[in-house]
């Protein structure tokens, strides 16, 4: 038997089966195929094919895959139980994610240590026992050996300096004015300044 | 929805899916009852025999997990068809890499089911399988989903990964295989 040229027709002839051809369409298509004795006879085999195949399929647990999917749904963001409309809905409760969370979490922490920190420098009044902080530099020189400071004293300042009257102050401040940039003087054993950092102590 | 799905209630796929996003498990339901069996059929065409509701719960865990990002310019079906035809391949290379190189025939044409609900003689049954069993994996799964689902040939060229024209021919290759078959036996 010859195949119909009409392929059109022939496209359609699943569709006729399967009933997802509109209604005039549907009468169309089954008004050619009554003529027609290839289309016919190709509507017979889309018709066995489609009985066959479907009925040889294997059955899906339709109860079963949708308590799987109400399961992956349990797992998820947390619910909230709302009635609408005589029906209990479940609506998904809007939450941040994981990692969301976590940075905000690492920015309070970071927010914490450094205010603790600076809480302690803030606190950390120089004491005797202390070498000189690196903010000290100016003072290093003239800090060896182990400074002793004057109760009270809120500046780390040496013996030498603090030994030193009020003219000598004077003389030494003058003969500082005339520096020219170079030291004359013998040198010092300089200690390095001392570092603060956290637990360095 | 992108074409009809005779027998089921008015709601489209898409209606569910919101309504099943706004926290009704019914609407879940409804889905799979409207498509879990399509997705079946799908997977036997694919050559599924061991594990098919495995298979189409995987199909159905995956879909429903990112409904998000389904995207409405093809059907809720053809989706899972092509979400169901993804699991496949991974399971047939898992397996492939299992058996250590043996190469499986990736369209083994599914027969022997025995629910056939008396619609067809036992008979004729076996000879339609036998017939598509000759078909070449493309042409079965193209000509199972026309004929099967009813689907227009731009879903089905979206599952294979095709183009329209393309399972046009698959189609009609296929028929003409299955009729020359049937008319020799």
């Amino acid at each position: 038997m010859t195949e119909c040229l009409n392929e059109e027709m022939r496209d359609l002839l699943p569709l006729l089966a399967h009933g997802s051809l509109a209604a005039a369409e549907a009468d169309r298509v089954r008004a050619h195929a009554t003529g027609c004795a290839s289309c016919t006879t190709e509507l017979a085999v889309v018709e066995t094919s489609r009985l066959v195949l479907r009925a040889s399929a294997p059955r899906a647990d339709v109860a079963g895959i949708a308590q799987a999917v109400s399961d992956v749904r349990s797992a998820g963001a947390p619910k909230l139980r709302v009635e609408r409309g005589g029906a209990t809905l479940l609506v998904p409760v809007a939450r941040r994610s994981i990692w969301r969370s976590r940075q905000l979490l690492a920015a309070a922490a970071s927010l914490l240590i450094v205010a603790s920190l600076s809480l302690r420098l803030l606190d950390r009044a120089p004491r005797a026992d202390e070498g000189p902080s690196v903010t000290d530099t100016t003072t290093v020189i003239a800090t060896d050996p182990a400074p002793a400071l004057a109760a009270g004293s809120e500046l780390s300042v040496g013996d030498a300096l603090v030994d030193l009257t009020t003219d000598d102050l004077s003389t030494l401040l003058s003969e500082l004015e005339g520096f020219d940039g170079r030291i004359t003087l013998e040198p010092v054993t300089m200690r390095s300044p001392t570092v603060d950092t956290p637990g360095s102590r | 929805m992108a074409y009809p799905v005779p027998g089921t209630p008015d709601a489209t796929d898409a209606e569910l899916i919101a309504q099943w996003q706004g926290g009704d498990q019914r609407a879940a339901t409804a889905l799979v009852a409207r498509h879990a069996q399509p997705v079946a059929r799908f997977a036997a065409s694919l050559g599924e025999r061991d594990g098919v509701d495995e298979l189409v719960q995987d199909t159905f865990v995956r879909a429903f997990n990112s409904l998000e990002s389904f995207r409405a310019d093809s059907s809720l079906r053809t989706w899972l068809f092509t979400i169901c035809k993804r699991l496949v391949l991974d399971r047939k290379r898992t397996e492939r890499r299992r058996k250590d190189g043996v190469e499986l025939d990736e369209g083994h044409a599914v027969v022997g089911y025995d629910a056939l609900d008396g619609l067809v003689a036992e008979e004729t049954a076996q000879r339609v399988n036998d017939a598509v069993a000759r078909l070449t994996p493309l042409q079965r799964q193209v000509f199972t989903l026309r004929v099967t689902e009813g689907m227009p040939y731009n879903e089905i060229a979206r599952v294979v990964e095709s183009t329209d024209g393309a399972c046009r021919v698959h189609y009609h290759n296929a028929m003409r295989i299955i009729k020359e078959y049937l008319s020799d036996d």
